[in-house]
């Protein structure tokens, strides 16, 4: 007989223990795997997805400012204003696109490399632009076709501009990828909480029906009321799926936005070719034109594609995706809760068998 | 029994970790990526596996401000390799670069270890590649005949031929480079390497009667080839496109006056060939050369041990044999080794390791300003070759504005 009382003791004992530990691990594996989720989200909505949507829009800056002081010098308003106020205006904004890239960078030394490398050549794209005003005004047509022509040729020759700026959008890209897939997002990480917690809910379970064969008592309200915190604890958690469900969403509504950006901006920048090797072919005779300028100029897209998405709705939508950090203060609650519960449930028993031999 | 053994496992691994983490790095800034990059880093790969060492390599084409930035940071790379001498000499005048040891100065001629010199009495230079400039090359099944060996034949097949040459100036942000190698290739062969040396060095004024000379003589050139629309080609036209016509069908022309990397943008099976730049005065012959050097930058001991190992002939020699490589090296181990394939690639590598009057591209030993100006200043000429006398003008007054930085006193050898 007192062999057996000293047995129940040690098996509530022992299970005290366990269901206090397991809770304690399923709160640190909750809670961290939360938090980290919530931290990568937010990464993604403060510095990522910005970045990938500030390339896209310099580039887009960028080709409607050639655009725009292709236009001066053929229609000749480089007279007065050189490549113009438009050209100025939007270049500004692509140089200011790419420094708030720079603050927001995520593709590390080499994203940072070639930031700096695109701020190399975007001066010299200017000072051959700026050139090409000065070389029009002196009336001096070989000189200003040159300036213009060397311009384009900042932009669109192999490893320059608009290459580089390919490769950053990439690597912002693949960055953006490897957050909303690697890390505490990768599927598999959800064992590390879920493990402990199944665990946790075998532990109740056991414990209830330890109660019952034990003492005869079919429920444990105060274990009861622990399973139910436990599944709560557990759905708190899992709501990181739909956050990042929101956050691939909104991964995915970027791309689009930054494809009809590139498009649209592509069209924008075929139409200023077009119109400048044209302008150039005309001007230097057939002798010339050199071994590089085409002989044909690349078709005008009279229509740009639609837009699909906004900025606004994208930034939205990596929003969203962080809009339940509050779960972070509720899931240690209820993991307390859970301690506490089962605390309350199985002290009793406990104290029944204290002052037994 | 159990304890001794877990520590032994123990102790292997924390022996394989601390080993993995203490594999020393060596940072190398230098100006190729891409392909370069593969050469490059297959040079260096021996050095890494003998050393135990993990070379960190940065390769970008704006090495000389990534450099800049890096030494007022106070946080240089262990080694750079730059394009330009002169820079890697005003970091030796500045006390920014370290003397070079354990190189066997005997595998370079005496011309070349003056230029690795850098103008001072130490060693402060290594070459990993070079390149020959002073050449003209021409489609082997067009070649000029007799071949011109001196400037008034070049002139003559010029008027005859048309169009004779291959001209390109376009180059990006520094369009207008193959233009001052005209001007520097005419100032060596019309004026001589002592005058060359003393206008690179900043010292002979633009506006002296032998650079004006060397423009003039280029303008005369320039005339003989055709009508003035043929300079605007000139200017349209990227100079890795100008030496292409020469292969067409119908070849668009049948000279260029490009250096030795040339050969790199000819169609795969062109036969080619090449002669030296004419002389035009009663000069010695010699021959402009540019050359990527590799400096120290820090007293890292690794680094020195990988600057010994860049000048040996087993390090020169890999870039030179690689597949379909345009590179060359002045090591003389490497010429006696037979790396280069065929006649063209170790003719032009005995003049680099050989020629008794070497001078290196004044547009790399200038400061970056004086080049960039130079540079602007051919496009501005063959726009109108007329506005010379402003043109030499303007190039005068940016020289004035330089006179205080250091310069790279020595640029032949």
């Amino acid at each position: 007989m007192t062999d057996q009382v000293s047995t129940t003791r040690r098996d509530l004992l022992r299970l005290r223990l366990g269901l206090l530990g397991l809770t304690v691990v399923v709160l640190a594996m909750s809670v961290w795997s939360f938090a980290a989720t919530q931290s990568v989200l937010g990464t993604v909505r403060d510095r990522t997805a910005p970045a990938v949507m500030d390339v896209a829009a310099a580039r887009s800056a960028l080709m409607q400012a050639h655009s725009a002081a292709v236009g001066s010098f053929v229609y000749q308003g480089a007279t007065l204003v050189g490549p113009g106020e438009e050209y100025t205006a939007d270049l500004a904004v692509a140089e200011q696109d790419l420094a708030r890239a720079a603050g927001d960078n995520a593709g590390g030394s080499t994203g940072s490399g070639e930031l700096q490398l695109i701020a190399g050549l975007l001066t010299t794209y200017s000072g051959w632009m700026s050139q090409a005003g000065t070389h029009f005004r002196d009336g001096t047509p070989a000189l200003y076709l040159t300036d213009l022509w060397y311009a384009a040729r900042s932009l669109y020759g192999s490893e320059q501009t608009l290459a580089h700026l390919d490769d950053l959008a990439d690597l912002q890209r693949q960055e953006l990828d490897q957050q909303l897939s690697g890390g505490w997002l990768n599927p598999w990480t959800v064992l590390a909480w879920a493990v402990p917690s199944a665990a946790l809910c075998f532990l109740l379970w056991f414990t209830q029906h330890y109660l019952w064969r034990k003492f005869g008592r079919r429920f444990n309200l105060a274990l009861l009321g622990a399973s139910a915190l436990l599944v709560l604890v557990i759905a708190a958690t899992a709501s990181q799926f739909l956050l990042a469900g929101r956050a691939q969403a909104a991964s995915a509504a970027l791309t689009s936005y930054v494809t009809s950006t590139n498009q649209q901006s592509d069209a924008v920048s075929a139409d200023a070719q077009h119109r400048l090797i044209l302008f150039v072919r005309t001007t230097c005779n057939p002798t010339g034109c050199g071994a590089t300028l085409p002989d044909t100029p690349p078709a005008e897209q009279l229509t740009l594609p639609p837009t699909t998405t906004t900025a606004s709705a994208i930034t939205a939508g990596f929003a969203d995706a962080t809009d339940l950090s509050w779960l972070l203060v509720l899931i240690p609650v209820l993991a307390l809760g859970v301690a506490g519960l089962s605390l309350i449930g199985l002290q009793p028993r406990i104290d029944e068998y204290r002052y037994r031999p | 029994m159990k304890l001794p053994k877990i520590l032994l496992a123990a102790a292997l691994i924390v022996g394989l970790l601390t080993g993995c983490a203490t594999r020393a790095t060596l940072t190398v800034l230098g100006p190729w990526s891409d392909a370069e990059e593969q050469s490059f880093r297959a040079v260096f790969a021996d050095f890494e596996a003998e050393h135990d060492v993990t070379i960190d390599y940065i390769g970008t084409p704006a090495v000389n401000q990534v450099l800049q930035a890096d030494v007022q940071k106070g946080q240089p790379p262990d080694v750079a390799v730059l394009t330009s001498p002169g820079e890697l000499a005003r970091y030796a005048s500045a006390g920014g670069l370290r003397k070079i040891a354990g190189v066997s100065e005997s595998e370079y001629s005496q011309q070349w270890r003056t230029l690795l010199r850098l103008g001072t009495p130490d060693l402060y230079a290594v070459p990993v590649k070079a390149d020959l400039k002073s050449i003209v090359w021409y489609n082997a099944h067009h070649a000029p005949s007799p071949i011109p060996s001196k400037w008034q034949g070049l002139l003559d097949y010029t008027a005859k031929v048309k169009t004779a040459w291959c001209l390109g100036m376009e180059a990006y942000s520094t369009s207008g480079w193959p233009g001052t190698d005209w001007i520097e290739d005419i100032l060596l062969h019309e004026a001589g390497p002592a005058t060359y040396a003393s206008w690179a060095s900043g010292n002979l004024p633009w506006k002296s009667d032998a650079v004006r000379a060397a423009w003039t003589t280029w303008g005369q050139l320039l005339a003989a080839q055709g009508p003035p629309g043929l300079r605007t080609a000139a200017l349209l036209t990227y100079f890795g496109d100008a030496g292409k016509q020469m292969f067409a069908k119908q070849p668009g022309c049948y000279l260029e006056h490009q250096g030795s990397f040339a050969t790199g943008s000819y169609p795969k099976d062109a036969a080619y060939d090449f002669f030296p730049f004419p002389t035009i005065g009663a000069v010695p012959e010699s021959s402009e050369v540019s050359v990527n050097l590799a400096g120290q930058f820090t007293d890292n001991p690794l680094a020195a041990d990988f600057m010994a190992y860049l000048a040996g002939a087993r390090a020169q020699a890999v870039w030179p044999a690689r597949q379909d490589s345009s590179a060359f090296s002045v090591n003389q181990q490497v010429l006696a080794a037979s790396v280069y394939k065929g006649p063209v690639r170790t003719r032009i590598a005995q003049v680099l390791a050989k020629a008794q009057h070497l001078c290196l591209d004044a547009s790399d030993v200038m400061p970056a300003a004086m080049a960039d100006a130079f540079s602007r200043a051919v496009l501005e000429f063959l726009g109108d070759p007329n506005r010379l006398p402003d043109i030499l003008s303007g190039l005068d007054n940016v020289r004035t504005g330089l006179a205080g930085q250091a310069k790279l006193t020595e640029p032949c050898g």
